[in-house]
This record gives C-alpha cells, structure tokens and sequence, in this order.
C-alpha cells in the first residue's frame, strides 16, 4: 500500500547518477568510435576524429563489401559457423553429462570429479599447446577444421560443467522421484525430466561457449594454414593491425562491424539470461 | 534388485566416463605432457625430436624479456585486481542498493557489453583510441593541457595501455559478478544495522563485504587464468608485445616463441612455468583470503 512514497531528492544519488553517466560516456566512445571509423574513407578519417563522413551511403557500404570480399569474410563467416557450432554441441552434451553425474547421483568421489573439472578453470588451456600440437601432427589433423573443434570443445567443457553442476543441483528431486516410481530407467528421466529442466542453464553456458569459440583465434592460427579453412577472427587480423603496414581504417572497422554484429544481436536477445548464467552458477557454487 | 544396480552403474559411468575421458585426453594430459615436451626440442615440423634436458629451462630463465613478460603479467593481475574490483564492487553496491537510481538496469546492461566482445576487436577499437595523431585519449589530454602520450609506441606507456583496455572490458564482467553476490545479502541484515545508526560506509564494510567474501575470493582466483588469456588477446593485437618486449605478458611470449622460432620445447617451458606459476597463485590466495564463511 505504502509502496509508492515519494522520495526526496538526495545528493547521493545525483552523485552516483552523475558518476554512471561519465562512465557509460568511457564504455560507449570506443564503440562509437569503431562504428563511426567504419562509415569513413581513409581520407576522412585522417581528416579529423570527429569529421562525419560526407557520404555515409557511399563510404559505408564501400567500406563493408571491401572488407567482405578482401578478408574473404564470406568462407570465414562459414567455417565459424560450422566450427563453433559443432564445438557447441558437443560441449553442452558433455556438460550436461558430467553435471548431472556430479550435481545430481551423490557419486563417491563427488568431490573428486568436480574439483577434475575445475583445475580446468585455473589452468591456462596453453599449457597444453605444444602437446596437443603434436597429437594434431601425429593423428593427421593439422590443418582441419575437426582439430579446432576438438580443442574448442575441450576448452570450454569446464565452465560448462561448472555453470550447469550447480544449476543440476537446485533442481528439485521430487519429479525425479515420481518418476523412478513410475518405473522410468535412469536414462528416461534424464531425457525426460532433467534435460528439458536444465534449459535454462543450456542457453547460459552455451551463450559463453559460443561467444568464446567465435573470438577464438590463438588455437586457429597455429592449427590452420589454408585460407579457405580460416574464420572470421583469423580473416580480421589479415588487415595486419598494429604490425607498422599502412592500415585501412574504414575497411578493417567494417570487417570488425561484420564481425560483432552476431555478438551483438545474440548479446541484445540474450542479455539477462548471459547474466543471469553468470550469477546462478557462480556465487554459491 | 542386482539388474537395476548393474544397469544404474551402466549409466553412471557411461555418463561421467565420456565427458571425463574426452576433456582428460585433450586438456588435462595435454598440458601434463607439456612436462615432457619441455625437455626436448621439438620444432613442431617434423614429428622427430630429442632430449635436451633442462635446456630450454635454462634459456627462458637466462632471457629478461621473458623475466619482463612474467612482471608484466602480475602488473596486469594486480592492477585489475586494485582498481577494477574494487571500482565493480561499489557500483555493484550502489547499483544494487540505491532503488532511486531508477536507470540502473540500463548501466547494467552496458557495462556488461564489452566483456561479451572479442578481445580481438576490443583492441582494434583501442587503436583507434590510441593512436598518437588522431585518437581521442591525445585529444582529450591536449584540451587539458597534457602533451601527447605515445600510448603504444613508448616502453613506459605501452603495458599501461594493455592494462586500460582489460580493466575498461572487465569491469562491466565483475560488475555483474559483484551484483550477484551483493543481491544475495539479506535485506533484513541491514534493516538491523540501520536500526543501529550504521552509515552505508559502515554497512557495506561491516556486513556487505564479509557476507559476499567467496565471492570476491572467487573471483580473483578465476582472474588468474582469465588474465592470461586476457593478456594474450590484447597484446597480440595492441602491441605485439613491443616496444622491445616492454609489454609483453607471459602468454603473448610463448606464443612468439612458436610464431617466430617454432620453438615448441621451448614455448612448453614456458607453458609449465605458466602453469606452476597459476596454481601458486591460486594455492595463495586459497590460503591468502582464508576466513570463516558465514551462513545466510
């Protein structure tokens, strides 16, 4: 009843009101930034920072087609897709597994096979770069895309498994129960029961999986030698950034526009629920 | 009775043993094997190779760029962990507690928005920020009357750039982490504290921070290994570790190590050193940050 009390006005908030604002302002220039150096020539962006194009129908298409066609955007675009999406499967597969086993079945060695899982996040997945080059040499999978999917798959299994464990563990064991008196086999009610349950946790973990797999490029540029097998990530640093070669601006921020836009539709579509994965798998985990 | 514990014990290790055998195989004996590696030459191209014993050991020990870049990756750490935690946190305080910041969701929602963007084009957007003659960072100091800074180009500015960008991309990430933690403080706690004439200085010190304990321990263990990876992705782009080294971080010189030299013994080196170095890092602040938790 009382809920709607007018509050009077406070210095406090005016202050941290102010200093959000100078913050969102440091967030939002580089953005603007790349996008406003994207709708540029080259000649206008040496021609001052906050020069606006004199034809943005002109210079930004130009400007995204040069970029498409000269990083070969479009066989990148196609080989992430595949790769990412291939690691995303099997990733979410195995973490549902093993967070199911561990979250749910009260295993002996519980705490043995969660703790196997997190040294994952504590150790760098370089680490193992020498050693998984040499498997890749070995088993004949240098320079394939299933190389690139195995690794990303095995990168991201521990915070997936994190995410979902304790995600697997709120859920309530009555219905569960239920059915095992129905005389559902274990396998019935994981299919049945857990999984559909377990949706949510499947969109978080697989929402960072699949972020992570995109802007992958390390593991790429030491497994992929063919163009044609490249993605997305590895097309942008064709433009050669930083390394003292006469850059393109205007082109390279619109092969790296290209690149975010899947980031940023999945980021405005996804938003609660990439931070709500955050937070429910994380802070009592 | 026995068929259905036959058939349970089926499942079990069908379920556990797959994904347990796959990320064993390629993560974790990989990166045990790295041991190995370590004491050869491999070159990466031919699968033949010998034993050099603790060779490659005694070079990147001998090396200071490498000494610089496991420097460089603590200033990274430290510098993230001293300004950009404790900047998260007391917006994740304010942003949680103060309900007349009606807004809030939004500056949520943005600040997130640069820890989901690759690495990659993070650093490209910082180029252009950067840039000596035409980014905005010179621009600005000039109207403040600050002579231009060679961000990247000088030895000085360069790993204070790297730092910039990570702190600027992970503040929204721990942001939302902290808020997460600072929401799960029951209200009524405070209400008693407010009964008592605590201010919110003393409340967030007394109540918020012991109460939300795990969750900044938490948070500065996975940042070990976030930090590597961080630094990698920034300073591949950024820098390329130069000016002469000056900011190269440990993962961005093993990688060089293989990229120039195709010294794979030698980038396995410095992988066990890495992974060494995480693992202490992580057993210290285990120990470090060591407090009874309390119970809400």
């Amino acid at each position: 009843m009382n809920t709607k009390v007018k509050k009077p006005f406070s210095w406090g908030t005016l202050a941290a009101r102010i200093c959000m604002i100078l913050a969102s302002i440091l967030v939002l220039v580089p953005f603007l930034m790349l996008f406003l150096t994207a709708t540029k020539t080259n000649e206008e962006f040496y021609a001052g920072i906050w020069t606006l194009p004199h034809n943005i129908l002109k210079s930004l298409p130009e400007n995204l087609s040069q970029a498409w066609a000269e990083a070969q955007m479009g066989i990148g675009y196609f080989n992430s897709v595949i790769v990412s999406v291939l690691a995303l499967i099997l990733t979410l597969a195995m973490g549902a597994m093993a967070a199911y086993e561990i979250g749910r079945r009260h295993l002996k060695h519980e705490q043995f096979f969660s703790n196997f899982f997190l040294v994952g996040l504590l150790v760098p997945a370089m680490v193992g770069l020498t050693p998984s080059f040499y498997v890749a040499r070995a088993l004949g999978l240098f320079d394939t895309r299933t190389i690139l999917v195995i690794m990303y798959t095995a990168m991201e299994i521990p915070f997936t498994v994190f995410v979902m464990t304790s995600f697997a563990r709120s859920i309530p064991s009555e219905l569960e129960e239920a059915a095992y008196i129905d005389g559902a086999s274990l396998w019935k009610a994981f299919l049945t029961i857990i999984l559909p349950l377990m949706r949510p946790a499947f969109v978080a973990a697989g929402i960072f999986a699949f972020l992570d797999n995109w802007s992958e490029y390390m593991y790429g540029l030491m497994f992929l030698v063919t163009p044609a097998k490249k993605t997305v990530a590895m097309n942008i640093l064709q433009f050669k950034v930083g390394t003292g070669v006469k850059v393109n601006w205007g082109v390279t921020t619109g092969a790296c526009v290209i690149f975010i836009l899947p980031v940023l539709i999945v980021y405005i579509i996804f938003q609660d629920k990439i931070m709500g994965g955050l937070t429910a798998g994380s802070v009592k985990g | 009775m026995n068929k259905r514990q036959k058939s349970e014990r089926r499942f079990d290790t069908l379920m556990l043993g797959i994904p347990v055998i796959y990320y064993g195989i390629f993560m974790l004996i990989p990166c045990l094997a790295g041991l190995y590696f370590s004491l050869t030459d491999f070159g990466g191209y031919s699968l033949k190779f010998s034993f050099v014993g603790l060779y490659n050991y005694r070079k990147i020990f001998a090396d200071p760029a490498f000494w610089k870049s496991v420097v460089n990756y603590f200033k990274l750490y430290f510098a993230t962990v001293i300004i950009c935690f404790p900047l998260a946190y007391i917006t994740a305080i304010v942003l949680t507690k103060n309900k007349k910041l009606k807004e809030r969701s939004i500056y949520r929602i943005l600040f997130f928005f640069p820890s989901t963007v690759p690495t990659l084009i993070i650093a490209i957007m910082w180029m252009t920020m950067y840039n000596p003659s035409f980014g905005v960072l010179n621009q600005w100091l000039g109207k403040v009357g600050i002579g231009a800074i060679q961000w990247l180009g000088s030895s000085k500015w360069a790993i204070i750039s790297v730092i910039i960008v990570v702190i600027w991309r992970q503040f929204g990430f721990y942001l939302v982490y902290f808020m997460a933690g600072v929401s799960n403080v029951p209200q009524s706690i405070y209400e008693s504290a407010l009964i008592d004439g605590a201010s919110e200085w003393k409340q967030a010190i007394k109540i918020t921070v012991p109460l939300t304990w795990d969750v900044i321990k938490t948070s500065m263990l996975f940042y070990v290994m976030s930090a590597v990876n961080l630094g990698f992705g920034t300073v591949y782009v950024l820098t390329q570790g130069g000016p002469d080294n000056a900011s190269q971080v440990i993962s961005s010189y093993m990688y060089y190590q293989i990229a120039k030299f195709t010294d794979y013994g030698l980038a396995s080196a410095i992988g066990v050193f890495m992974m060494l170095m995480t693992l202490i890092m992580a057993l210290a602040i285990l120990k470090l940050m060591k407090r009874e938790t309390y119970e809400f």
